[in-house]
Formats: C-alpha cells, sequence, structure tokens
C-alpha cells in the first residue's frame, strides 16, 4: 500500500464556530515559529533529497503535517518537531521507493541541527532584505514591474493603476497577483539575510 | 515516491500557491466582502496544504510593504492627500498580524484637535471600540486614547495605559498608532500598546507577536524599525534595541486579554506593579530585600487577595493593611529563609 500525503489529514466538515479559535492559535504559532525556519528546512531538505524539483513540494507537504500535529499539541521545541518531522517524511519516501540508498538513510539519521543564527542587527537585516527586494523587482517583466511599483511605491489604487496604464482593472489585478507571487518567493522570510 | 506523485497531482503545489495568492492580492488591493472572506474560510479548510500555503505567501506578501519605504520623504504631503477614496472599496480585512507594544512614559503632548475623539477607561476597565472599517481598540485598565479615524486619516495616540489594536489594513489610509517621539506603522497589523504613569519616560516596547509593523521614532536620532514576529523593540529617544519574546512570553502579556495576570518567575516587585495597575488598594514592596522573590502564577486582575494569602502563608511574608495601602515585608520570625 503506499502512503498517500492526505491521509490523517483533517479537513472540510469541521464546524468554523468550535475551530476557528484553534486554527487560529495554530496559525499565530505557525506563521511565529515554523516559517521562520523555512531556511533553515530548505537546507536540510537540499542536503538530504536529491530531486531538486520536488523540494518545495516536500516542504509544504512537512509543513501541513507539523501544522496538522500541532492541532492536537503545539510542540515545544519548534525546530527539532520541524526537523523531525522531514526527517520522517524523507525516511518514508525512501522506502515507498523500494530500492533504498543506504548513505541517504545514514545522512537522514544524523539530525543536524544547528543553532539559530541570531540577527543582532535588524535594522541593516531589514535594509537588506528593502535591497534584496527593489533588485527583485526591477527583474520583474516591465509590465507588472510597473503595476506592481505603482501599487507599493506610489500607493495608487487598483482604479487609479488602470487609468495610468491603460488598462483593466483585471489585468491590473493580474499583474498585482504575479507580481506578489514573484516577489514573496524571493524573500527569505525571516528577516535576515542569509540566502 | 508513487505516493506523492498521486498526492500531488491531485492538488499540485503551484496550483494552491497560485489560488493563495490571488485570495492574499483581491484582500489587499480589491473590495473585500464577507462572503470573500468566506470563501476564503473555506478553501483554508478544505486541506492543511490550502492553509500552510496560505500563511506561508500572507507572511511573505507583507513583507513586500517594505517597498514603500522607497517612496521619497514626504512629510507634508500627509497634511493634503489628494487622493481619490473609496471608503469601502480600499478597505482591506484585518491582515493576521499581532503586535505587542509597551510603552513607560510621560513623553511629552501631542496638540490636540477639535475633531480628535478621547477614551478611557477607569482603574481595573476594560473596554472595547470597533470601527466602521473593521478597527477594533481594545482598552485595558486605566487607559486613555484620542483618535481621529476618518477616510484620509487614521491616528490613534496613546495618551496613557495600554490597548490592543486589530487594524483593518488599507494602504491608502495607514493606521498610526503615536506615543510620545515615538510611532508605530502597521503593515497589516494586530498590536498591543501599553504606556505606564511611572515608567520611563519616553520609552517604548513593542512585541510583534505575528506580520510586521514598522516602529519610528522622532527627534535627532531618528531611525525607522520593521519588526518581525518574536521580536520585541525597546525604544527610547536614542536607541532601538531588541530581544526575542517566546510565545508563551507573548501569550503571557496578552494575558489581561482574558482578565487575568500571568506571572512565571516574575520578581515580587513586577508582581506588586501589576496589580496596582488593576487595582485602586496599592500594594507596596515596603522591604528592598524581598523585592527580587520569584513567584509564578495566574492570578485575576483584581484578585490580590489570593496573592497575599500566598504570599503570608507560604512565602512567610508579613502583610500589612493601612488604608488603601498594603504593605509587604519579611516576616520577623527567624526560620524565614534569608536571602
Amino acid at each position: 500500500m503506499s502512503e498517500t500525503l492526505a491521509a490523517g489529514r483533517r479537513g472540510g466538515g469541521r464546524s468554523r464556530n468550535s475551530s476557528a479559535a484553534i486554527e487560529d492559535t495554530v496559525s499565530a504559532w505557525f506563521v511565529r515559529e515554523i516559517l521562520p525556519l523555512e531556511p533553515f528546512l530548505m537546507g536540510y531538505l537540499q542536503r538530504n533529497w536529491r530531486n531538486a524539483s520536488e523540494i518545495a513540494d516536500l516542504r509544504q507537504e512537512i509543513y501541513a503535517r507539523v501544522f496538522d500535529a500541532a492541532r492536537e499539541q503545539i510542540p515545544d521545541d519548534p525546530r527539532r518537531f520541524l526537523t523531525v518531522t522531514a526527517r520522517n517524511l524523507l525516511i518514508n519516501m525512501l522506502r515507498h521507493d523500494r530500492i533504498v540508498p543506504i548513505e541517504a538513510v545514514a545522512d537522514l539519521d544524523a539530525l543536524n541541527i544547528p543553532e539559530d543564527a541570531a540577527g543582532p542587527d535588524r535594522v541593516a537585516a531589514a535594509r537588506n532584505e528593502l535591497r534584496r527586494l527593489q533588485v527583485a523587482l526591477d527583474k520583474l517583466p516591465p509590465r507588472i514591474r510597473e503595476a506592481m511599483t505603482l501599487a507599493y511605491i506610489e500607493e495608487l489604487s487598483v482604479r487609479e493603476i488602470a487609468a495610468r496604464m491603460g488598462i483593466t482593472k483585471s489585468t491590473v489585478s493580474i499583474h498585482l497577483t504575479k507580481g506578489i507571487h514573484a516577489l514573496a518567493e524571493v524573500i527569505d522570510g525571516t528577516g535576515s539575510d542569509k540566502p | 515516491m508513487s505516493g506523492l506523485k498521486e498526492a500531488l497531482s491531485a492538488s499540485p503545489r503551484s496550483d494552491i500557491d497560485a489560488r493563495a495568492v490571488e485570495f492574499i492580492q483581491r484582500r489587499r488591493f480589491q473590495r473585500w466582502t464577507d462572503a470573500d472572506q468566506r470563501d476564503l474560510d473555506v478553501w483554508l479548510d478544505e486541506n492543511t496544504l490550502n492553509r500552510v500555503a496560505f500563511l506561508r505567501l500572507e507572511m511573505r506578501a507583507e513583507r513586500i510593504e517594505r517597498l514603500a519605504d522607497l517612496r521619497p520623504p514626504r512629510r507634508s504631503v500627509i497634511v493634503a492627500l489628494p487622493r481619490f477614496h473609496f471608503p469601502f472599496q480600499s478597505i482591506i480585512a484585518a491582515a493576521a498580524v499581532s503586535l505587542i507594544v509597551v510603552l513607560g512614559v510621560a513623553a511629552r503632548q501631542y496638540f490636540t484637535k477639535p475633531v480628535d475623539h478621547v477614551y478611557s477607561t477607569d482603574v481595573g476597565g476594560h473596554a472595547t471600540l470597533r470601527f466602521a472599517d473593521r478597527t477594533e481598540i481594545e482598552l485595558n485598565t486605566n487607559t486613555v486614547i484620542r483618535y481621529r479615524m476618518t477616510t484620509t486619516e487614521r491616528t490613534v495616540w496613546l495618551e496613557k495605559g495600554e490597548a490592543y489594536f486589530r487594524v483593518a489594513h488599507n494602504a491608502s489610509n495607514p493606521f498610526t498608532v503615536i506615543a510620545g517621539s515615538h510611532k508605530v506603522t502597521d503593515l497589516g497589523t494586530e498590536f498591543l500598546v501599553r504606556r505606564n504613569a511611572d515608567g520611563a519616560p519616553n520609552r517604548l516596547e513593542v512585541a510583534l507577536v505575528k506580520g510586521s509593523a514598522e516602529l519610528s521614532s522622532e527627534g535627532p536620532r531618528a531611525q525607522v524599525t520593521t519588526l518581525v514576529p518574536g521580536d520585541e523593540a525597546i525604544a527610547t529617544p536614542i536607541s532601538i534595541s531588541f530581544s526575542r519574546k517566546t510565545a508563551q512570553q507573548l501569550a503571557d502579556e496578552l494575558s489581561w486579554r482574558r482578565g487575568v495576570l500571568a506571572f512565571r518567575n516574575t520578581r515580587l516587585a513586577d508582581v506588586v506593579a501589576a496589580f496596582n495597575r488593576y487595582n485602586d488598594t496599592k500594594l507596596v514592596v515596603a522591604d528592598p530585600s524581598i523585592a527580587d522573590m520569584k513567584f509564578s502564577a495566574e492570578v485575576p486582575t483584581s484578585d490580590y487577595e489570593d496573592f497575599l494569602h500566598f504570599a503570608e502563608t507560604v512565602q512567610n511574608l508579613r502583610v500589612d493593611r493601612e488604608g488603601r495601602t498594603i504593605l509587604l515585608s519579611r516576616a520577623q520570625a527567624h526560620k524565614g529563609r534569608s536571602m
């Protein structure tokens, strides 16, 4: 039997009234404790998984498993919990691959948990992030860049952007969605300037 | 491997991400109705993969707001914004951001304009103000705020005390909290602001729970800082320094919203100060040698009697009542621990 990733996942059917508070609490915890560990998680996956094209999918699956578990109980040590969840998933994946590359499993067992690299200079980090955003903005396709600039720097409304660019509001929305997606992926999400 | 491929082909990550960003874009830039919110809630509840994708991209999208820093300075423009305003169109649902701001005080008074409204709570009071744009302000004990909430300006001055803000983000009408020479600007934010009448002059403490907000100070050493989740910033007229707060510490700081005080290895001097914020009867540490004793407890804000009983019977402290003042000192019994 193959392990399906959706197995045991909680989903629809829950009443919002009874569960909204739990969702909010877990969401707040997840954003605060887990998401900032993304550079660490990505480093772990890159070291331990060969197929780079699957890493983003694995990351999201690990996030979902962590979130599901946190609904039952919020883990005490987010970094350790994230690492263990990642390791278990990778091991299961390897098992279902039938041919188990032994060195890969050995490597997985070496739980490599570096200490959090504290970013003492937040002001500088924030400035670096701004620079990175600016570079990413410059790399966007011209029309998307223009819409993003008008929206985020000039702070124009969608209607004003449409008028300025001579396009419809729905086209502005499409540009903005693409622009937000592109920039959101270049931000490292921790506020620090590590790649 | 087959398991992963099957599962992912059923709901490919890239589609989930695209859908999440679509929601984020619409909420940020379009008219956002209750029906839209329901659609989003249904989608989030469908699958945890949807929810984690949304939370991740939402947090990252908020950081794009940093681009506003590239705008040339325009202080004078704030007075008259020559913009179109579509009062309800541009209102964005409160982004999921939480921020705590704690402030010690006595800063200079800001000029008051006739359009401003003032709202206050007494010692032990607790009130929530709800505005048309869905912004909510929850006032803790002994708090005074002044506010100007219009379609072109949303500014709150914290004159005294502590308030929790749940801000409906609107890029064309930023929300600002001013306390002394410090200013917190939301980038899609929920936050708490505290200002103690007996605190250090013009000292501001900001702890961000979630999302992002900007802290700035005026004056000769002006600086602007973007806060990330877990940051606690302490701003004085000459510096801004940072420390990290755990989830537990942040929850404790917000415990007043549940009507309780949370102490975890808290110094007696701080315990007493906390009770005194909520009660007219004032506790006083009469003996400096006990000020550093540590206490852990979670008690209703008005229930200092329980605490006194505990201090007296378990910690062997002496409790003397003099009218509305209660003095705490070391009991004379020689069996008391020496510190």
